[in-house]
């Protein structure tokens, strides 16, 4: 009973004051933390290109590094995006080697044009990653599900910053093929 | 749709999360390895200062620290009683027989100064009870 009510005075609390409570050795408010953004965190692994399990394994040392570092974070962006960057950093770390491969590959060849939208006008973002080539999609990911920079991502992967934004500009045209607002178009082409 | 306005588009469907059926088993792991951790770390200092509490009594113990100790308060209560007799001796001189008859010796000095720690220690309590 003290539990739950204890449970229910958490998820009251904004993300900050968690934080805040975390970081004063407060394990209960730092599970709330996780609970609340995990999906986030796991997600936008997926989406960079980790399978599930290694994208779990990745969001949990994620999580585990937010709290060893928690008295850094000062509510200056979310919570989220705070974590989130760590989760991509961690990745890219551990990826170094194969993120280095994966961006000198070259392009494939664009694939036929196909729409990621139901009827009802849902947009699967992640059916629509998977088209791009693997380094499009690890820069699309790192730049706009991690927030990180042109140069950020260059100098995480030790690659020419040329090389980071052509892949980044190649994925987006492409993005925003498939992504388009569908209409007759998408109706014409989708799953086609 | 413009460059910018599809940028933004794209942010916000990154910010979208997809849904884990798994969300509160994952919170859970998190939980039992912040949790292992913490009780790693836990045993680790109790064991760096067990260790280090060893090695204090060992040197100590080494180091002959309680012989020179135990020298020290001889030497200590030896001037302690020097100085009480030269007062006596001193006080008789002027006259107060009475007083130097008293062999009280160096105990008298200690019940003084216990009186004193007593009485700072209540005036030290009520000043904190009125602050």
């Amino acid at each position: 009973m003290a539990g739950s009510n204890a449970n229910r005075a958490l998820t009251g609390l904004h993300d900050v004051e968690l934080a805040a409570l975390a970081a004063a050795g407060g394990r209960r408010e730092f599970g709330e933390l996780v609970r609340r953004h995990s999906p986030a965190v796991r997600g936008l692994l997926r989406r960079m290109g980790a399978d599930a399990a290694a994208a779990d394994d990745l969001a949990q040392d994620a999580f585990l590094a937010a709290y060893e570092r928690i008295t850094e974070f000062r509510g200056e962006g979310t919570f989220v995006a705070w974590v989130r960057r760590i989760a991509a950093r961690l990745y890219l770390k551990r990826r170094r080697k194969d993120a280095q491969i994966v961006l000198e590959a070259e392009p494939r060849e664009p694939e036929q044009v196909r729409a990621y939208a139901d009827n009802a006008g849902r947009i699967d973002l992640d059916g629509a990653l998977n088209s791009l080539s693997a380094a499009e999609r690890l820069c699309v990911s790192l730049c706009y599900g991690a927030g990180l920079s042109h140069s950020e991502v260059a100098e995480t992967l030790n690659t020419p910053l040329g090389t980071v934004k052509s892949h980044v500009k190649r994925g987006l045209d492409k993005l925003r093929e498939r992504l388009a607002p569908q209409g007759a178009e998408a109706g014409s082409m989708a799953h086609g | 749709m413009d460059e910018r306005a599809f940028e933004t588009e794209l942010e916000r469907m990154f910010a979208q999360p997809p849904v884990f059926r798994d969300s509160d088993a994952f919170a859970a792991r998190v939980a039992g390895r912040l949790n292992r951790s913490w009780r790693m770390r836990a045993v680790g200092i109790a064991v760096a200062g067990t260790v280090g509490g060893l090695i204090a009594i060992s040197q100590t113990i080494g180091s002959g620290l309680g012989l020179r100790m135990r020298d020290a308060q001889v030497d200590s209560n030896r001037s302690i009683e020097n100085a009480y007799d030269s007062a006596v001796t001193q006080l008789a001189s002027l006259g107060g027989t009475e007083f130097a008859g008293l062999d009280l010796g160096a105990n008298v000095f200690w019940m003084v100064a216990a009186a004193f720690v007593l009485v700072a220690g209540a005036i030290a309590t009520r000043v904190f009870d009125e602050a």
